[in-house]
């Protein structure tokens, strides 16, 4: 059959990489055991629902983490003032009944009433106060929190507070979208971040259970949730490292939920008629930025020369061969389409390798100049082949590319360290609002690894307006303006956002593949 | 030199060999990677990355940390796991029990599975028993644990529904991880009991021995195999100790929780006292390993006791 002959090639292959042999083994494998008669099917019992999660979480605090996936587990318990829309991403309240602001400066959150963290404590004004300085004061948070600096939470009456700010900031609606978990203020100020994030309690839909280290995390039914109980019984976070093993699962029905896979493996689920793969475009989206100031990047302080390199990469190839089309490019800015600020004017640059070797000619650098190349392995899809992609569009325009493959925690180093190399390529999966990749890409130098380059005096002081202004319409018109001038200066070569697959046994009804990643219970059943 | 003063002698040694490595442990782990800001996420600031490292004590000098490391590991601590926030005695207690477990399991089944087809191997030289054999020997030392791993989850738990995908629990959830760890011992400890059988053999005192009339059994068994089995024995040592490491992929594709996964994650989180801790237990559990074996020459011959 063609998946054993793929199979066999690949095999031969030398080229062949342990992921494509995992993939292409487990196609063949997909394709010859659509009957299981698995009896280890513990997800088919009662009303539980087991999900195959690719990391076991260091905590279930998301007070102390910005790992999606861990905040994820943490969210079958706790629950945020507001989430994302999962396909609009607009921010809609959750815990939060409304919102305003009463003033630039002054965001006025009321809250929904009625409602208690399991343990009794009530979800009330102190314990959103107490919530909003937790995570403002987590060091894990200080950079999101920085837009909110100087600021200051108040209790207005028993259900509403404010946050007011030195400035006004327009992105508060995202801040809480995005990380406001409520925690029960005496119980977490009783044991502690480490502590709570070994048994968290809150408002959510389940209460935690038990754990088993490396193997899963329970969670039963919450009675009391405030929006009625549950129809599920039982939550079970099995945790699962490789992908195929996930699908293998699923498809042996021991679990239901098949979390986070790539497109090779999941597309091999189609034809199986127990499962359904869901897909969305993700929200991370992938850069190749500038370190222009580095000692031998001077040819890149040149906006014609950054120009070039993006006219140097095909990224309608890398799309359609490296993710087989299952990536959505960048349209010549940092925004992905559906994010808060996207340019609807703008456009990829175009592969032109010509165009880019005359442009770098006329820079000045006819005979091409050399730089250096930084990539990660293994730390995002298909990171190393794109990298290598890259580095070999960039040869045939004339750069001498010194590659610099690296394990993420040495690139991790060597970026703090501004020694990674003349571009590097990253993933930033941030607040679907640009004002947080701007921020990520201005504060080169205070934050670490943001590339170092003397940014425009026009787009800084457009920065420094959208930073205060609340209109959204306003905020959005100076946003496009930024885009343009990051379009003709740019910063990075724009590359691609792609797509995010889950897999779920067709028991289970109300999924939603998200946008954002984080996996949201709260509508989910189980068909008898 | 008795037994007892040739273990100890043994343990006095490991001593030098512990501290050395913790020494190179220590260093190389810090060469590459910064925990705190690995911890942090992309849009950390320096200013709490430093605040973090303050608090693990990673601003000290090397020499100090070093020092307050062996002075906690002399009183039994070995320190709180950075990722985890954890002691690291309770998270490697939590993965020691399966790491073993898979081990041990994967020695046996090498054992009971290599010693009769290698014999067989030796007594059919050259015919359609041995070639299998060599064949067997050949596929399962060439192919990779991970692949070996993912064909007999679909098998044996997608195809046929015997056996679980994945997971951990019950003696179900152990044979497809423990035989694929095991499949490659099997195949060189079956090529090793094969060739010392073939030289045993064609030994004299094999020859005396059928001369004086005994059973084939006999020969085979009592004679042969004891003889033969030195070198094999000594090999499954080394092999016991790799299989420790062997183990991170076995214990990926299968979701198992042993020690090698949480080695993994340590080492990409730059987890440092979680890494020492771990690589410190491996170490002893590799010295010890190799003290049973030499310990256990006497046994089997006991010309080759540890005098």
């Amino acid at each position: 059959m063609h998946e054993s002959n793929r199979l066999v090639k690949d095999v031969l292959s030398s080229a062949t990489s342990r992921r494509s042999l995992i993939a292409a083994s487990g196609a063949a494998g997909v394709g010859v055991a659509f009957a299981s008669t698995n009896r280890f099917a513990a997800a088919q019992e009662g009303s539980t629902l087991t999900i195959a999660f690719n990391l076991d979480p260091s905590t279930l605090n998301p007070m102390t983490t910005t790992n999606i996936a861990e905040e994820s587990v943490a969210a079958a318990v706790l629950e945020k003032l507001a989430i994302f829309e999962a396909e609009t991403l607009d921010v809609i309240p959750w815990l939060a009944e409304s919102w305003e602001y009463t003033e630039p400066t002054v965001f006025q959150i009321k809250l929904k009433s009625g409602i208690s963290f399991t343990n009794g404590e009530p979800f009330d004004a102190t314990a959103a106060r107490f919530s909003i300085e937790t995570w403002a004061e987590s060091p894990t948070m200080a950079q999101s929190a920085s837009q909110i600096a100087g600021y200051s939470v108040d209790i207005v009456d028993d259900l509403t507070v404010t946050i007011t700010t030195p400035n006004p900031v327009p992105t508060i609606p995202s801040l809480l979208g995005r990380y406001m978990y409520m925690v029960p203020p005496a119980y977490y100020a009783e044991v502690g971040p480490d502590a709570f994030g070994l048994a968290p309690i809150g408002t959510g839909p389940f209460i935690y259970e038990s754990r088993r280290a490396a193997q899963d995390v329970t969670f039963v039914k919450n009675p009391d949730w405030w929006k009625g109980p549950h129809t599920i019984d039982t939550v079970v976070f099995r945790v699962m490292p490789e992908e195929l093993s996930r699908v293998a699962a699923l498809e042996a029905g021991e679990v239901d939920i098949a979390y986070y896979l790539s497109y090779s493996l999941a597309s091999r689920l189609e034809g199986v008629e127990s499962a359904t793969v869901h897909s969305v475009d993700g929200l991370r989206k992938f850069l190749s930025a500038f370190n222009a100031k580095m000692a031998g990047g001077e040819p890149l302080l040149d906006p014609n020369v950054r120009v070039a390199l993006n006219h140097a990469v095909d990224l309608d190839g890398l799309v359609e061969f490296v993710f087989e089309g299952q990536a959505t490019r960048l349209e010549g800015q940092y925004a992905l389409p559906g994010e808060f600020g996207f340019s609807e004017t703008l456009s990829a640059y175009g592969y032109d390798p010509e165009l880019a070797r005359q442009m770098i000619a006329d820079a000045g650098y006819p005979d091409g100049f050399p730089l250096t190349y930084a990539y990660t392995i293994g730390r995002y899809p298909k990171d190393k082949e794109v990298g290598e992609i890259i580095s070999t569009y960039l040869q045939e325009v004339g750069i001498k590319v010194e590659q610099k493959p690296l394990e993420w925690g040495e690139f991790d180093k060597q970026r703090k360290e501004q020694t990674l190399g003349h571009i590097f390529q990253v993933g930033l999966l941030l607040i679907p609002d640009l004002n947080e990749t701007f921020n990520y890409m201005a504060y080169g130098e205070e934050v670490r690894g943001g590339p170092m380059i003397d940014w425009n005096d026009d787009w800084w002081a457009l920065f420094e307006e959208s930073r205060s202004e609340v209109d959204s319409d306003k905020r959005a018109a100076l946003y496009h303006q930024m885009l343009d001038i990051d379009h003709a200066e740019p910063y990075a070569i724009y590359l691609y956002g792609p797509k995010d697959f889950h897999a779920v046994s067709n028991r289970v009804q109300g999924f939603v593949a998200r946008k954002d990643q984080a996996l949201l219970l709260h509508d989910v059943s189980l068909s008898s | 030199m008795n037994l007892p003063k040739y273990v100890l002698r043994r343990v006095v040694q490991t001593i030098p060999m512990l501290l050395f490595m913790l020494v190179l442990v220590f260093s190389l782990t810090r060469l590459t990677g910064d925990p705190a800001s690995l911890m942090l996420g992309d849009a950390a600031t320096n200013e709490s990355v430093g605040e973090l490292r303050e608090r693990w004590g990673l601003n000290d000098p090397l020499l100090v940390q070093f020092w307050d490391y062996i002075r906690s590991l002399l009183i039994g601590d070995m320190g709180a796991s950075l990722r985890y926030s954890r002691p690291v005695a309770d998270l490697i207690g939590e993965r020691l029990m399966a790491s073993m477990m898979l081990v041990v399991a994967s020695v046996i089944i090498s054992v009971i599975v290599s010693v009769p087809l290698g014999v067989l191997a030796a007594r059919r030289w050259n015919r359609k028993e041995d070639t299998l054999v060599r064949l067997f020997v050949v596929v399962g030392q060439a192919v990779p644990r991970f692949y070996l791993g993912i064909l007999l989850m679909l098998l044996f738990g997608l195809r046929l529904g015997w056996l679980p995908t994945s997971g951990y629990g019950t003696w179900k959830h152990l044979l497809l991880p423990a035989f694929t760890l095991a499949t490659p011992t099997i195949a060189l400890l079956t090529r090793l009991v094969r060739s010392s059988m073939l030289e045993v053999l064609s030994a004299d005192y094999i020859r005396t021995a059928r001369a004086k009339g005994l059973g084939e059994r006999s020969v085979v068994y009592r004679h042969a195999l004891r003889n033969a089995l030195m070198a094999p024995i000594t090999m499954l040592a080394i092999q016991a100790a790799q299989l420790v490491g062997s183990a991170v992929v076995v214990e990926q594709v299968f979701g198992w929780p042993g020690l090698g996964r949480l080695a993994l994650d340590a080492i990409y989180a730059r987890d440092f006292p979680l890494i020492q801790g771990i690589v410190l237990i491996l170490c002893l559990i590799v010295i010890v390993t190799n003290l049973v074996v030499d310990v256990s020459y006497g046994f089997i011959n006991p010309q080759a006791s540890v005098s």
